[in-house]
């Protein structure tokens, strides 16, 4: 049981304490600001510091001066956007049976012509041995955590682009979207095998995309990414090439770099842009972008009027000016509509969601099924104990 | 499944059920009578009808938007939201003959729902049993109902004057000394 009382003194700590850095982040705000139109005014010089500086952090690629904006493009009258999500059962070893469960639903939004709206829910049990264990890197490893949440994304993209190519035959303009992140960093460090095996089937989701001209994008709300003010702090170190293994800073009170250190990239862009507007397209250096060949994922910021979300992009779709115009317009456009959020991503998650109440009754189904066939099974005593406590 | 389906039976009682409408907003009108295809053919009175979100946690909200520009630019909307309706059972068909009475069993769910067709209502209410089994209905105003089932049935009947006349002693007899629900009745009946 939580001692609530204790919690909220620690809470109220908390408080006091964040007020302390939102002083602090005011000013290293101010200066960030400060830097953007300074790094503009000399921005191919930014540029090349850029080029010739090696840091640990992801640094944005630079295209323009950083204080570029575009602005929001007209959102073809008729349009369809589809989007995808999807939600799990994680394998239990305290259940009856080991099996998990993916639930993916697409929606599919017809603007402008009266087409109306398609949803879909698809649930998929996996319980073979070959579903619950993969073998990579020489080693069995269970299939739950982050290898779950893979299968899960694959399997979410995979019906993305699948009905997205099925709208695209109707022949309205159509953009897929995506929650969250197109550029999966989580699979650096984790054995070549796997990692080719799964980027093998993401990266062919995006050539389909790309043959069709069905433009795919990530959206991410309340970004926590830095990659520009990286960028920015690069352009405070007073070395002509930064190099941060070598930094002769290092045991300065506070090196150059730090004055703007902990900004996010989004609370400089509430600075920058207005609402509609984009930054330029940035480039991303995750090192697992190194794979992904003419699929580069590139992002923009956008200022949605509630926030700034961070979209990406693969490069065929960012050099393309009707589908980078298409994308910019329906991404504002969708959150204009979702008050704040896109209603085809919240419609999605709506429909993939599976509730506690759910859960219950699919473990309740597997035991039914399970009985009348004569099997014996259990609950483990932990968790049947955690269903039944008395005093 | 026929052409004419209006909904489908999603919940039932030997006394009344409730249907959901194919189509959004179209729910068979107040007071017309309709048929469900179970083990006997039902046959019921339209009593209630409403819209609402599909799922109890979401709320409709004021959009500021014309019907067609909601159509245009928020079609999620129309899958979220459904019509249903409520009807009070009046009698089945058994043999080949109306029986005035409840059903042996309620109308299975999923069950699909018809209007019933002018002939049909022609015979339903050529015995005026019926008006019992709306006189029971306590989720609607009464004079409401009964007024808009006997403009439904006179509509049919092709104007008869001896219709209203006879339905009329028949209201008497029902409704006995309740003088303000019987003249709240025929107020209705003649607007």
């Amino acid at each position: 049981m939580l001692d609530l009382v204790e919690v909220n003194q620690q809470i109220a700590k908390m408080a006091t304490e964040g007020h302390l850095v939102a002083d602090d982040m005011a000013k290293r705000l101010a200066l960030a600001v400060e830097r953007v139109h300074l790094e503009s005014a000399r921005w191919q010089e930014f540029v090349d510091k850029l080029s010739m500086s090696k840091t640990s952090w992801l640094v944005a690629t630079i295209h323009e001066p950083l204080s570029r904006t575009y602005d929001l493009p007209p959102r073809p009258e008729t349009v369809t956007v589809v989007a995808a999500d999807g939600s799990q059962i994680m394998p239990s070893h305290h259940e009856v049976v080991p099996a998990f469960l993916l639930n993916i639903a697409t929606v599919v939004l017809h603007y402008g012509n009266g087409g109306g709206a398609t949803f879909t829910s698809t649930p998929s049990l996996f319980y073979r041995d070959e579903d619950l264990y993969l073998e990579y890197g020489g080693e069995r490893v269970q299939v739950t955590g982050d290898l779950l949440g893979m299968r899960r994304t694959l399997m979410e993209f995979d019906s993305l682009i699948e009905q997205a190519i099925a709208t695209r035959n109707s022949g309205d303009a159509v953009c897929a979207l995506s929650d969250g992140s197109l550029i999966l960093w989580q699979l650096e460090g984790r054995p070549p095998d796997y990692q080719e095996s799964m980027l093998t089937d993401y990266l062919a989701c995006l050539d389909q995309g790309n043959q069709q001209r069905v433009p795919i994008i990530g959206y991410i709300s309340r970004p926590r990414s830095r990659d520009v003010v990286n960028a920015l702090r690069v352009g405070l170190c007073p070395e002509d090439a930064p190099n941060y293994d070598r930094c002769p800073h290092e045991q300065d009170e506070q090196p150059p770099c730090a004055q703007i250190e902990g900004l996010t990239d989004r609370r400089l862009f509430v600075n920058l842009l207005k609402a509609g507007e984009r930054s330029q397209v940035f480039g991303s250096t995750s090192r697992i972008l190194n794979k992904y060949g003419a699929h580069r994922i590139g992002f923009f910021y956008l200022h949605v009027g509630s926030e700034i979300v961070r979209i990406e992009l693969p490069q065929w779709v960012s050099t393309n000016t009707a589908l980078l115009d298409l994308v910019h317009a329906v991404a504002y456009d969708q959150a204009q509509k979702g008050m704040g959020y896109p209603v085809a991503l919240a419609e999605a998650h709506q429909q993939a969601v599976v509730r506690g109440a759910e859960r219950d009754l699919f473990y309740d189904m597997i035991t039914t099924v399970f009985r009348q066939r004569g099997a014996s099974l259990a609950v483990s005593p932990k968790n049947l104990r955690k269903r039944r406590m008395t005093v | 499944m026929q052409d004419d389906e209006i909904g489908e039976v999603i919940g039932s009682s030997n006394i009344e059920f409730i249907a959901e409408s194919v189509l959004l907003h179209n729910s068979p009108p107040f007071g017309t009578f309709i048929k469900v295809q179970s083990r006997e053919t039902i046959y019921a009175a339209v009593f209630n009808a409403y819209t609402h979100s599909l799922e109890p946690n979401r709320l409709a909200i004021a959009y500021h938007r014309s019907d067609q520009e909601l159509r245009d630019e928020q079609p999620q909307i129309f899958e979220l939201l459904k019509t249903k309706f409520e009807a009070v059972i009046i009698g089945y068909e058994s043999e080949g003959a109306v029986r005035y009475h409840l059903p042996p069993q309620p109308p299975r769910i999923h069950s699909f729902v018809y209007p019933c067709r002018p002939l049909e209502v022609r015979r339903l209410t050529s015995q005026f049993h019926f008006l019992r089994s709306l006189m029971s209905v306590e989720k609607a105003p009464r004079d409401e109902l009964i007024a808009a089932a006997i403009r439904t049935a006179y509509a049919e009947h092709k104007g008869e004057r001896s219709f209203l006349v006879k339905i009329g002693k028949e209201l008497i007899k029902i409704i006995g000394d309740d003088y303000e629900l019987l003249s709240s009745i025929l107020r209705r009946i003649q607007d």
